[in-house]
């Protein structure tokens, strides 16, 4: 499991993020935080199944 | 008017620019709850947006607005705080107000937009087509355009 922190190069026609740029990943969705704290107009996001394989969403 | 359509896989979900009353942006995967009153966005976030996120520690809570909130299974206290603006791609809203709740990170989703974003828009959720369409109403497109 990893959660990655992008800067947004390109966007679709939706404003959804195309393209981005890794600038840091992290195992731990406070820490990956923490590693781009000081950075502006950042992307953070888990990639993969979402939610998590073997769970289902109850909002 | 702005008009988006964004499809989906499996659940309807989205990324969604949120900017803080410090000026910092971020952007996040967000699910779609009308039930849910207020955009909820994780305590680090809000944190790092300026707001008393983590208020609801002993003997920080005195005077800040924290408000009872429902959850599925429980009733938890959360801090209440305006957003400056969430955007998604041309649609822009404004003085959105938020609430501080940490979704379990299993969900893989960080941000839930609920009525306070929703109700300034018209949300359809298309299953059969696999799309959200996000409009807003010709007034604020107006207020945007001046």
């Amino acid at each position: 499991m990893v959660w990655v922190a992008c800067r947004v190069l390109k966007r679709n026609e939706n404003g959804q993020p195309a393209d981005v740029e890794v600038i840091a990943m992290s195992p731990d969705r406070v820490t990956i935080r923490e590693k781009v704290a000081q950075e502006n107009d950042i992307c953070i996001f888990r990639p993969g199944d979402t939610p998590f394989k073997g769970y289902m969403m109850l909002l | 008017m702005s008009r988006i359509v964004i499809p989906f896989k499996d659940m309807p979900l989205l990324f969604v620019q949120i900017t803080g009353k410090n000026g910092k942006k971020r952007e996040l995967l967000a699910a779609i709850n009308p039930a849910a009153q207020d955009v909820i966005m994780p305590k680090i976030d809000a944190f790092y947006f300026g707001y008393d996120a983590y208020a609801d520690q002993p003997g920080l809570k005195e005077e800040l607005p924290l408000i009872p909130a429902i959850g599925v299974t429980s009733i938890v206290e959360v801090l209440e705080f305006p957003l400056v603006e969430l955007r998604i791609g041309p649609i822009a809203v404004k003085n959105v107000t938020a609430a501080a709740y940490d979704i379990p990170y299993q969900s893989g989703v960080d941000v839930v937009l609920g009525a306070t974003f929703l109700s300034k828009l018209k949300t359809t959720i298309d299953f059969e087509r696999r799309q959200i369409i996000l409009e807003d109403f010709p007034q604020q497109s107006e207020e945007k355009a001046q």
